[in-house]
């Protein structure tokens, strides 16, 4: 057995990157480096500074990224340029940035895991809304409704039809859906792994 | 057909309804009779004290009575003024709580208001004008519910009160019949079939003793006991339960504002190990310890629609230990759902990490597999079946596959020694990656258990535990038969002994969250990362192929004799100095733990790491 202090960063680092310039509106660009980084234990990094508001189709990469990682349970180090267009509130279940600014600085105090979440069950979507400054909600989701969901949960650049826009101004009114100019982005995060304990969701 | 109503008092769990009032429902309506009602005590209660003290007192204080105030008969002690009047047991609980080092201070904001709410309890029990009422009472559920019984047969002598659950199991049940005499009748053990039964009997007005298991009155009001019957009911008859009537209450409760909903469900009754060896501290399933779990198809189809109607997908499974071949029916028919389910299962430690991943497929987020101890010795005497690599293995595999683990080290079993606890003592700050114990307790000596049933185990002298005297207003030679926890001189650790076992799980509790020791396979490598707290930074290579399939071996918990053989089988020459040499340059570092000759590597498992380069040294 060869013992070594660490790994070279090559072998098996303690996190993985992701370029923020890297990213597109393809998945593919961000999805495959959180599943590498759950498997391997791993950090990741979004390497360059985020700066929500000044590229729509960037806001909802960085936002389904943000997601994805939490929904992983990814550790995600990443920096933000400056406050958001949005209330704490709505970002505050997201991983946060590093404490560069105020802001970050209060995402950080006031992030938990699962702190806005949705589960998937037959014929039916419960989602729980505890981020604070806000009522806790607690909603049910069900028939053709659920469908829906799941589809604009799916495909974030799909707009919806106008029965499904009914479902989306709900969400949208109750602090649940961001409308962005590319389509409505649903901001509970799906519950993919649990913590330890899992009691803490 | 009596108008019947089933009541489940305090201390039941806030977030699930009562699982025997839901069975209840569902074999009346499974025999023909309407579903009782069910009166759902805790809920109101809770809901009862946030408005009386103007939020002073909240669903999480109400928790903390109902799952920590056990030990202390502390729920029992909140009603027991409401049942005997008088500040009955304040005085003798206040010394019980000086000498034990307990606060009482939730318990007793909570007692203030009790007498208050069992008035209101028999006023919204009465206006629903029922004939029969019947109390489901599991630990600390007897004073609340005796407490409502008393006035409720002040006030309507002709409401027929009943007694049942676990509490009145054996001659639990037959003392509480002849302890209060305001109790007409207690139906002991399973009542899935003689509960419908006792139904139609009153109704026919027929003969009381054709009822098995029965307590009843004679017309002098003597206390009668019927023989039970040999038969449990069967696995075919177990029957998924009515949550109908919980679920509208729940929801209507100020306390739904509080608290998340889950569902509780049965898959199986008994202990399958329990039948054969059963563990000498373990007091549940009283009398019916016989293994019955339901043919999965069922339960698969019992839970969906559960799960479906209700829209819940948190769900606590009570079974005592997991049906086996669920791992290969149930839970892969569950994974396959797509469902995110949240599940609890108690399970044995035996699993393999293929089995550990079919659980977490199938949803289930923690378990309870009885580890116990890390001592062999010690899992011995508890006659456990398990050993303390296999108990370290499961642990592990947990780990890999994110489930929660809860368990407690229980010490002091005749016999043991703190010279046995030695080694693995020394070897604790090597698991610290791994979920600790809540915490290291002394066991309890507890009705049902074979160190209750044989007192030549090493517990010869034991009497009714000292909080009940604060709870029971009766003798303590009549209390031996009615109550569930015993007090008795220590055995095995002594008090002074403990210090060195409860310093090393504080410090393991402290340090869990902070560390990790994982294997990954890179490039033709195994690498073991070493994070944990207390070791230093370190990735180890296992760069043979004997080093790899040694270690391999190891995941599974082999002898040294055991793995040499192994490697033998499969070809590999590692003289038997060298691999002793080996073995002890992994105990060295932290990387495997042994007990009993046996030795487990420690390292959870990453999942394959994709895309990575050649380890460089």
């Amino acid at each position: 057995m060869k013992r070594v202090r660490t790994l070279a960063a090559t072998a098996w680092p303690d996190r993985l990157t992701i370029e923020i310039a890297d990213l597109t509106a393809d998945p593919s660009s961000w999805r495959p480096a959180i599943h590498a980084a759950r498997a391997g234990a791993q950090r990741l990094t979004l390497t360059g500074q985020v700066a929500f508001g000044d590229d729509p189709m960037r806001d909802v990469v960085v936002l389904r990224l943000l997601s994805e990682a939490a929904a992983q349970l990814v550790d995600l180090d990443w920096t933000l340029a400056a406050e958001p267009p949005w209330p704490l509130r709505t970002v505050v279940h997201l991983p946060p940035p590093a404490a560069t600014n105020d802001f970050a600085h209060r995402w950080r105090a006031e992030y938990r895991v699962g702190l806005c979440v949705y589960r998937v069950g037959p014929g039916f979507v419960r989602i729980r809304d505890l981020r604070p400054h806000g009522p806790h909600l607690r909603v049910l989701i069900d028939g053709e409704w659920a469908t829906g969901f799941a589809a604009l949960a799916g495909d974030p650049w799909h707009w919806p039809d106008e029965r499904a826009s009914t479902l989306v101004d709900d969400l949208t009114e109750n602090g649940l859906a961001l409308p962005l100019p590319t389509g409505p982005h649903l901001l509970p995060t799906r519950v993919l792994r649990w913590p330890i304990p899992q009691s803490d969701i | 057909m009596p108008r019947t109503g089933l009541v489940c008092m305090p201390w039941h769990a806030l977030s699930r309804p009562c699982l025997s009032i839901g069975v209840l429902r569902s074999v009346c309506a499974d025999a023909g009779i309407d579903p009782p009602t069910g009166y759902h005590g805790g809920l109101r209660f809770a809901e009862f004290l946030l408005e009386r003290s103007a939020g002073a007192i909240t669903p999480p204080d109400y928790a903390a009575v109902a799952e920590g105030g056990f030990p202390h008969a502390l729920g029992d002690w909140v009603f027991a003024d409401a049942l005997y009047g008088n500040d009955f047991g304040a005085v003798a609980m206040r010394d019980y709580a000086s000498r034990t080092n307990l606060s009482l201070r939730t318990a007793s904001a909570i007692r203030e208001y009790a007498d208050e709410f069992v008035d209101l309890v028999v006023d919204e029990l009465l206006s629903r004008e029922l004939d029969l009422l019947g109390f489901s009472t599991t630990f600390m559920q007897n004073v609340p519910s005796l407490a409502v019984a008393k006035r409720i047969k002040q006030r309507s002598p002709e409401t027929t009160v009943l007694f049942g659950g676990a509490n009145c199991d054996g001659p639990m049940g037959i003392a509480l019949h002849r302890e209060f005499e305001f109790v007409d009748l207690v139906l002991r053990g399973e009542s899935d079939e003689t509960f419908p039964l006792l139904l139609r009997t009153l109704a026919d007005g027929d003969d009381l003793a054709a009822v098995p298991s029965l307590c009843w009155r004679d017309g002098e009001r003597r206390s009668l006991t019927n023989p039970s019957t040999a038969r449990l009911v069967p696995p075919a008859k177990l029957i998924a339960p009515d949550f109908d009537d919980w679920f509208p209450a729940f929801e209507s409760s100020t306390i739904s504002e509080h608290v998340e909903p889950e569902l509780v469900v049965e898959s199986a009754r008994g202990c399958w190990w329990g039948e054969h060896h059963h563990c000498t501290f373990c007091g549940l399933n009283g009398t019916s310890m016989t293994f019955r779990a339901k043919p999965a198809e069922r339960f698969v189809a019992e839970l969906s629609d559960l799960v479906a109607r209700h829209a819940v997908l948190d769900v606590v499974v009570v079974d005592n230990i997991l049906e086996p071949r669920y791992l290969r029916t149930a839970l892969p028919d569950l994974a396959a759902t797509g469902w995110d389910l949240r599940l609890h299962y108690e399970v044995k430690a035996n699993l393999t990490s293929e089995q550990v991943e079919v659980l977490r497929s199938a949803g289930v987020c923690s378990v309870q597999p009885g580890i116990e101890s890390l001592v062999d010795d010690v899992l011995a005497r508890m006659d456990k079946g398990v050993r303390a690599v296999h108990n370290v293995r499961t642990m592990r595999d947990c780990e890999s596959a994110g489930l929660t683990v809860e368990w407690n080290w229980l010490y002091g079993f005749p016999g043991e020694r703190a010279d046995d606890y030695a080694t693995v003592l020394a070897q604790l700050p090597a698991l610290v990656h791994l979920q600790p114990p809540i915490s290291a307790t002394r066991i309890e000596l507890n009705r049902f258990s074979p160190y209750f049933d044989d007192p030549t185990l090493g517990f010869p002298v034991r009497e009714p535990a000292p909080a009940y005297r604060a709870v029971y207003d009766i003798p303590p030679e009549r209390l031996h038969d009615l109550v569930y926890l015993f007090a008795t001189p220590s055995r095995g650790l002594r008090d002074e002994q403990v210090r060195p076992l409860a310093d090393a799980v504080a410090a393991w509790i402290r340090d869990y969250r902070a560390s990790s020791l994982i294997r990954a396979e890179l490039d033709g490598v195994t690498v073991i990362r070493d994070r944990r707290v207390g070791w230093p930074a370190a990735d180890y290579l296992l760069e043979t192929d004997r080093e790899r399939h040694a270690w391999r071996e190891l995941e599974h918990g082999r002898t040294a004799a055991g793995l040499q053989r192994k490697l033998d089988e499969q070809g590999i020459d590692w003289p038997a100095a060298s691999l002793t040499r080996w073995l002890d340059e992994l105990r060295a570092h932290g990387l495997v733990f042994t007990e009993g000759g046996r030795w487990v590597a420690l390292a959870t498992a990453a999942a394959p790491v994709p895309a990575l380069a050649t380890v460089a040294g």
